[in-house]
């Protein structure tokens, strides 16, 4: 069979809703575009785990300080699971960890901006998580049944830390005068990223990881979820947000935002690696990398003397 | 004079929290994506026994656990300085774990026969969890020992560091005599300490580590880190007054920078609105 026919079967089998193993052959366009996908899933997972490890040490009770652990723990589980997955595809854990470090590959533009008090936990374990999870439940029916398979633990575990997220919210806001400050001071500080956090507008003639459905769902739809299940609920607790203003649309009850109303500059800069915290925060991590050389030498190494 | 009950459940309480607390500033930068797991659990487990010391406290003295753990200033602490020394690299950390997990089982075993009703029980569960700490620690001290040159040099240095402030863990707490006529505690600090030394100085000569700890073990000696890292043992059988040791003064509040650094972090959040619900 010609190259030309195994993809036309490919995209057949595609077309009628097929699923696609490691094992199966693929165009190497899908392979490539699977594998960069899922490894920015992955580095996204490890570099999300940065902005909340930041408040671990400042959590306010004992009960909060096990739990925020426990979620952080639970994103680094994600990405080891995620990596492995990617692995398969070709590329070493080694050499996606090594490029995460060097700055050459890429990582979601939530975890490019700084935390700055509790405030911020709340908003990324509800809003942001929020966002998250809407986006991976759209890939549970994804093209390439590895994923979906890690993605379907991944989506509970992160069901239940949107709970979490939520209960921290509801803490706050029915809290002082100064924790209600520091939830509004954080949405207001979070909302932008979290729009841009959806992308903009998905080109479907153009995305090729949709007409693979390895991605199910556009961009603007998966943001319209989203706006619709979490606007009235911040709303409903007194909280106000900046630009892009949410409104109500009468007319097809959903809550939109205008699309010129979105400043997209800032998510420029982070396509380049040029956010807010990126360069400190893969700069924490190389050097981390880099001085444990030895970590991972003796992981390898068989023994090589004798007790 | 504080109750000689509680000053014991501080010491542990404290030890706990503010390890935990190292080890979970470890979690999403640990060395190795595995290890990061691994040592987040260590930390949740860790300052879920400080919890678990402090509600004791709590009951008796009809305090906040919260306020015991992030609501004390910074000389009501009493934790071993061992705990609070920043985590520097993995090597000492992985050092500073074994020895503490080491020493925090010998003094659960005793513990677990303590003639208070609530504690023997809380430290049979709690040992329970701290085995799997032990066999973690006792698996990667093996596993670095017999590995290529780097790893070894630098956890044979950082237990050379650790091991001497190790000790500070067995200074007595205030008011341990009355705590040992009560029962409370059923064996010394002093012999713990001595335990501990066999312990440890077995363990690391197994594993082929340096140290000339072994040949003076059972007279429970004094052991300085010398520059290579090694192990020493001093020849001065007569233990010097621990006060004038780095590591130790814990028991009695004497803290270090590092603990002061530690306190700010840990604390600030919750001294904005104390008494707060988060």
């Amino acid at each position: 069979m010609t190259y030309e026919e195994k993809l036309a079967r490919f995209n057949a089998h595609i077309e009628a809703g097929g699923k696609v193993e490691t094992e199966d052959w693929m165009p190497d366009d899908y392979r490539t575009g699977v594998l960069k996908f899922i490894e920015m899933h992955a580095n996204s997972e490890i570099m999300g785990a940065i902005p909340e490890r930041e408040q671990v040490p400042r959590a306010p009770s004992l009960k909060r300080k096990m739990s925020l652990t426990a979620k952080v723990q639970d994103e680094v589980g994600h990405a080891q699971l995620l990596y492995r997955v990617a692995e398969d595809l070709g590329k070493s854990r080694e050499a996606m960890f090594s490029d995460l470090v060097n700055g050459k590959s890429k990582f979601h533009n939530v975890f490019h901006y700084p935390t700055k008090h509790w405030g911020d936990v709340a908003i990324i374990g509800w809003l942001i998580d929020g966002a998250a999870l809407v986006t991976q439940a759209a890939l549970l029916d994804s093209s390439y049944a590895p994923y979906t398979r890690v993605l379907k633990r991944i989506c509970s575990e992160e069901q239940l830390h949107l709970r979490h997220g939520e209960d921290i919210s509801l803490e706050l806001a029915s809290g002082t005068e100064s924790q209600r400050a520091m939830f509004q001071d954080a949405l207001t500080r979070w909302w932008l990223p979290i729009i841009h956090f959806f992308g903009p507008k998905t080109n479907v003639e153009k995305d090729l990881l949709l007409r693979w459905k390895v991605k199910t769902r556009t961009n603007e739809d998966l943001r319209q979820e989203f706006l619709d299940r979490y606007v009235p609920k911040v709303l409903e607790l007194g909280f106000t947000f900046p630009a892009p203003v949410p409104f109500h649309d009468e007319a097809s009850g959903h809550w939109l935002i205008r699309d010129e109303d979105i400043d997209w500059q800032p998510l420029d800069a982070i396509k380049r690696n040029e956010g807010p915290e990126t360069a400190r925060r893969l700069a924490l991590r190389k050097t981390i990398y880099d001085t444990h050389r030895w970590v991972r030498e003796a992981l390898a190494e068989p023994a090589v003397h004798a007790a | 004079m504080t109750d000689p009950l509680v000053s014991m459940l501080l010491a542990l309480a404290d030890d706990e929290l503010v390890l935990g607390h190292r080890h979970s500033e470890w979690t999403g930068f640990a060395p190795h994506i595995e290890e990061d797991v691994a040592f987040s659990s260590i930390a949740q487990d860790e300052i879920g026994h400080a919890a678990a010391y402090y509600s004791l406290v709590a009951k008796i003295t009809g305090d906040d656990p919260d306020r015991l753990a992030l609501g004390r200033e910074k000389h009501e602490y009493r934790n071993a300085i061992l705990c609070e020394r920043a985590n520097g690299d993995w090597g000492y950390t992985l050092a500073r774990h074994w020895l503490y997990d080491h020493a925090d089982a010998l003094r659960l075993e005793a513990l677990e026969s303590s003639a208070h009703e609530e504690l023997g029980p809380l430290v049979t569960k709690i040992r329970r969890e701290e085995r799997y700490h032990l066999l973690h620690a006792d698996t990667w001290l093996k596993r670095v020992s017999q590995g290529p040159v780097e790893g070894r040099k630098r956890l044979a240095d950082s237990i050379g560091i650790a091991f001497e402030e190790s000790l500070g863990l067995f200074e007595p707490f205030e008011g341990e005599q009355d705590a040992l006529s009560a029962g409370w505690i059923p064996v010394s600090s002093s012999e713990l300490r001595q335990r501990f030394v066999r312990q440890v100085a077995e363990k690391l000569d197994a594993l082929g580590l340096p140290t000339h700890m072994t040949s003076h073990a059972e007279e429970g000696a004094e052991f300085v880190a010398s520059s290579s890292g090694d192990l020493i043992a001093s020849d001065n059988g007569e233990r010097s007054a621990p006060s004038a040791d780095d590591g130790f003064g814990g028991r009695r509040g004497r803290r270090t920078p590092d603990f002061d650094a530690l306190w700010e972090d840990m604390t600030s959040m919750y001294r904005t609105s104390p008494g707060a619900r988060w």
